[in-house]
């Protein structure tokens, strides 16, 4: 349904429920990275783009704790 | 950008339309097509829903009665295999003609759902493919850009949660609910199988200091130095001297917590050594021995011992440097030592240092042999756990006795002693089977050793080493099997006696002590996984709120339309549509507000709930300014109106026929609007014929045939349908009305096509009043000619003509199946000319 609305905005030159949230959320938050991959995910492994992001949080966290500590 | 517009619906057998395909022209932006009752209104909208959707919403809205739409979509009178469908021929987004067709497959069933196949420009297709020709459909139910009444009652006769979940969808928000969930679902990526070094770590004493680890995780020689510092403080609480280095201290506490633990319970007695690693003998080790069994058969028994005084004659030159024969110094037989038995006697003596080499040889891997057999003898002895080990009076006196174990352990352990029980005989007898073995074979090489020069057997040593090895294999197995029984019971054991010895965790503490990398390792990763989860937590947070800041401002945005269109329907009342929104603490309700205003300029209105104080006539006019609000919002190309006013409402009837369908049709909209009342149709027809705005009227002669509908904006296919239709009546007088409305429709193609032929020579000027007052018998000649496209076709005509001129007449009109041949010609001919 959401590519529908996506289409429907297309044809309207409209924002998209999602791209309505993302101009609400701050910047580079893990929110908008988070909405911005589910607006750009595969339709065939939606969910996988937003772990990507997870899973780059995480990595970014470890890098800083180990980089504050060692 | 160009928005899709339908420029004619053809329907067959759907639901009140029967067998003959009845056609539906829009050419223009407008139409207004008008039925009595029960005359097929509603379906036709239906019709335009099924094309579009495969399904009609009105069975979705009445979830209750969806069995009864059982068999509903196929017109009841229709033939079993005649084909159901409706058909739209269409410009789209691309600026091209298409036609889009809606083939019933099956119909509704008891909790079953209908079928379809939809084809565009005859090719099968998806509901894809439609959004690519520009008809984008919303949410379930109201997917199609379609009206009806039963719609409009559905929205305020719900349940408040049913319609808030219906409103819901109507303002399309449902996707960032999805996402929302996605998003949560992701919280169970952040948590991986239990870490057990971090399990300790939360189960160390409460006097060890180190929890702030978890907050803060340290660098890894403070980690060490902070491990170091906690176990001086666990030794120094115990009362005894902290050694100087953290490997003597965390011994010290191994100390302190075992003898403690033992002052209760013997728990030593179950420590046991790990079962050392033993290979059989090496190929070597065979070697050798076989080596001297070969050494010992080239020297017999005879010149072993004649080595000696071989040795002592070799050392004369008078024997060991002839040349000739000479006789022998032994027995002084004449000429008895040759030079060549000089040789052989040389090689007598190599052979037998050969042998003495090789012997010496296979000692030294005899006592290897032995060396492996002691081994593993050994090594059974100490796998045994102390207790096995002790003789059981000794044991008994030291209190390790399986009833003292349940009553530490309690009720409800008896699985865990029973489990470890099992494995202690398999245990037993695997070490004594192995020590037993391990002497047999030790008493074996030694005897081999013993007669090693009479009677070494190494086929008998082979085969017992091999049985040595069998037994070795089966207390491995015994060993693996009861090491999991013994340390769960330890486990359970331990606790018991930590808890009762005040030593609570000080293993954990130990555990983690001896892993202080993989322990630092493990505590990054949980402080990771608690940060990534609270930075999650608080990203639907901020979702949260961002989405109700979107809902805000899609209910704005919709507030607004809905506003305007109110004012456009309802302008000037007091009484107002106020706004959309979602109740205050109850996000699954949606609240539609109106304003009660006592002054002309709506000045301090009261805010009510319109379910509360609208009238039913307001309550239709705002579902029917939410759905305009609606179509508008999402650009839709056209709408289908089903009866959009209510009959008994006149006052609103006047605005929606001029202020509401002048604003749609300037967005523009194409806008198709069915109604019952005659006095809207002629209306509409009036204010908008200069839109040539189509008009179309829906009418049933025989409930068999189902509803026919008459496009009575072309004048010409309106009088012949006119005509079909009276053409069927029995009475002399239909039919003689069928013949003057053919008569006219005769004329009527006759002077189109004479017009038709002269725009196509150029003339720009010709019209149909250039033949005013010019009948049949001028007007056929003229036009007989001009019919080109078969030979039959002037005698179509010629024949149309006296067929019309006999039903003029004050004669008896011609039969059925005359006057109905007569419609057909006409018809065929109007299709082929002028209406391909």
């Amino acid at each position: 349904m959401e590519d529908l609305q996506s289409n429907n905005a297309k044809h309207l030159g409209q924002k998209n429920n999602s791209e309505r949230l993302l101009t609400h959320l701050e910047e580079d938050s893990l929110a908008a990275r988070l909405v911005q991959s589910y607006c750009r995910r595969d339709p065939a492994k939606p969910i996988e783009s937003m772990k990507a992001v997870l899973q780059e949080r995480i990595q970014q966290v470890r890098d800083t704790i180990d980089r504050h500590k060692d | 950008m160009i928005a899709t517009r339908i420029k004619s619906l053809a329907v067959r057998g759907f639901r009140a339309y029967g067998a003959a395909e009845q056609t539906l022209n829009l050419p223009s932006d407008i139409a207004v097509i008008w039925g009595p009752n029960s005359k097929g209104k509603t379906s036709l909208a239906e019709a335009f829903e099924f094309l579009l959707t495969g399904r009609i919403s009105r069975r979705e809205l009445m979830a209750s009665a969806q069995d009864e739409f059982a068999d509903a979509l196929r017109n009841a009178h229709l033939l079993e295999d005649a084909e159901v469908y409706v058909t739209a021929s269409m410009v789209a987004v691309d600026g091209k003609s298409h036609e889009v067709r809606r083939v019933l497959t099956g119909d509704y069933a008891k909790r079953q759902d209908c079928t379809s196949r939809l084809e565009i420009d005859g090719a099968v297709s998806t509901q894809t493919d439609l959004e690519a020709l520009g008809i984008v459909l919303s949410q379930p139910p109201l997917e199609a850009p379609v009206l009806a009444q039963h719609t409009l009652s559905y929205i305020f006769s719900v349940r408040p949660q049913d319609r808030a979940t219906y409103f819901k969808t109507l303002l399309e928000v449902t996707d960032l609910d999805d996402l929302r969930n996605d998003i949560a679902a992701l919280e169970s990526d952040l948590y991986p199988p239990a870490d057990p070094l971090l399990g300790k770590f939360d189960a160390l004493p409460h006097k060890v200091q180190l929890r702030f680890m978890r907050h803060t995780v340290p660098d890894a020689a403070t980690l060490v130095a902070k491990i170091d510092e906690a176990a001086g403080a666990l030794i120094t609480e115990a009362g005894e001297q902290v050694p100087e280095t953290l490997d003597k201290r965390l011994a010290e506490i191994d100390r302190i917590l075992v003898v403690r633990r033992s002052k209760t319970f013997p728990v030593r007695n179950f420590d046991f050594t790990q079962l050392v690693g033993w290979n059989p003998p090496a190929a070597d080790v065979w070697t050798r021995i076989d080596a001297y069994l070969d050494e010992s058969k080239k020297v017999d028994e005879q010149t072993r011992q004649l080595v000696a005084l071989f040795d002592e004659a070799m050392k004369l030159p008078a024997i060991s440097e002839i040349t000739e024969p000479v006789d022998c110094p032994l027995c002084a037989t004449q000429s008895a030592m040759t030079p060549e038995r000089v040789q052989l006697i040389r090689q007598h003596i190599e052979h037998s240092q050969d042998f003495k080499t090789s012997e010496k040889i296979a000692r030294s891997a005899l006592a290897q042999l032995l060396a492996s057999a002691d081994a593993l003898g050994t090594a059974a002895e100490a796998a045994l756990p102390k207790y096995l080990k002790a003789k059981p009076a000794v044991r008994r006196a030291s209190g390790f006795t399986i009833a003292r174990i349940r009553k530490l352990l309690g009720d409800g352990t008896d699985e865990i002693i029973s489990a470890w029980l099992a494995t202690v005989r398999p245990l037993s007898k695997a070490a004594i089977a192995l020590r037993t073995r391990a002497s047999v074979t030790r008493a074996l090489v030694e005897k081999q050793t013993s007669e090693l020069t009479t009677g070494l057997d190494t086929e008998k040593l082979r085969s017992e080493f091999a049985a040595l090895a069998k037994c070795r294999a089966q207390l491995a197995i015994a060993i693996g099997t009861y090491k999991e029984p013994v340390t769960s019971l330890c486990a359970a054991l331990n606790d018991v006696l930590d808890t009762q010895s005040d030593t609570v965790g000080w293993q954990n503490f130990l555990d983690i002590a001896r892993q202080p990398e993989e322990l630092r390792r493990s505590l990054v990763e949980g402080k990771v996984r608690i940060t990534v989860a609270q930075e999650l937590k608080s990203a639907l947070r901020q979702i949260d709120l961002a989405k109700e800041k979107v809902l805000d401002d899609k209910f704005s945005d919709y507030s607004g339309l809905i506003q305007d269109w109110w004012e456009r329907l309802r302008p000037d009342e007091p009484t107002f549509f106020s706004t959309v929104q979602f109740r205050k603490g109850a996000k699954r309700t949606i609240d539609f507000k109106a304003g009660l205003s006592a002054n002309v300029d709506r000045s301090a209105p009261k805010v009510r709930d319109v379910i509360a104080i609208f009238s039913q006539s307001q309550l239709h006019c705002l579902g029917l300014a939410m759905f305009l609000a609606r179509a508008q919002h999402e650009g839709l190309g056209f709408i289908v109106l089903d009866d959009p006013v209510l009959s008994s409402d006149e006052d609103y009837r006047v605005h929606f026929n001029s202020t509401v369908l002048s604003e749609l049709l300037k967005i523009p909209m194409q806008v198709i609007v069915l109604t019952q009342d005659h006095n809207t149709w002629k209306e509409l027809d009036l204010r908008y014929r200069h839109l040539s705005i189509a008009t179309a009227q829906l009418f049933v002669d025989a409930p068999a045939e189902g509803t026919l509908i008459e496009n009575t904006s072309d004048v010409l296919l309106a009088k012949i349908n006119r005509a079909r239709s009276l053409a069927r009546g029995g009475h002399p007088d239909l039919r003689k009305e069928c013949g003057i409305q053919l008569r006219d429709a005769g004329e009527r193609f006759c002077k189109e096509i004479l017009v038709k032929e002269r725009h196509d020579k150029g003339d720009a000027a010709a019209c149909l009043t250039d033949y005013d007052g010019k009948t049949l018998e001028w007007l056929c000649p003229h036009v007989e000619p001009l019919l080109v496209h078969d030979p039959s076709h002037p005698g179509k005509l010629a024949v149309f003509r006296n067929t019309v001129n006999n039903a003029c007449h004050d004669n008896t009109p011609p039969g059925n199946a005359g006057m109905t041949q007569a419609c057909g010609d006409i018809l065929f001919l109007v299709k082929d000319y002028l209406r391909p």
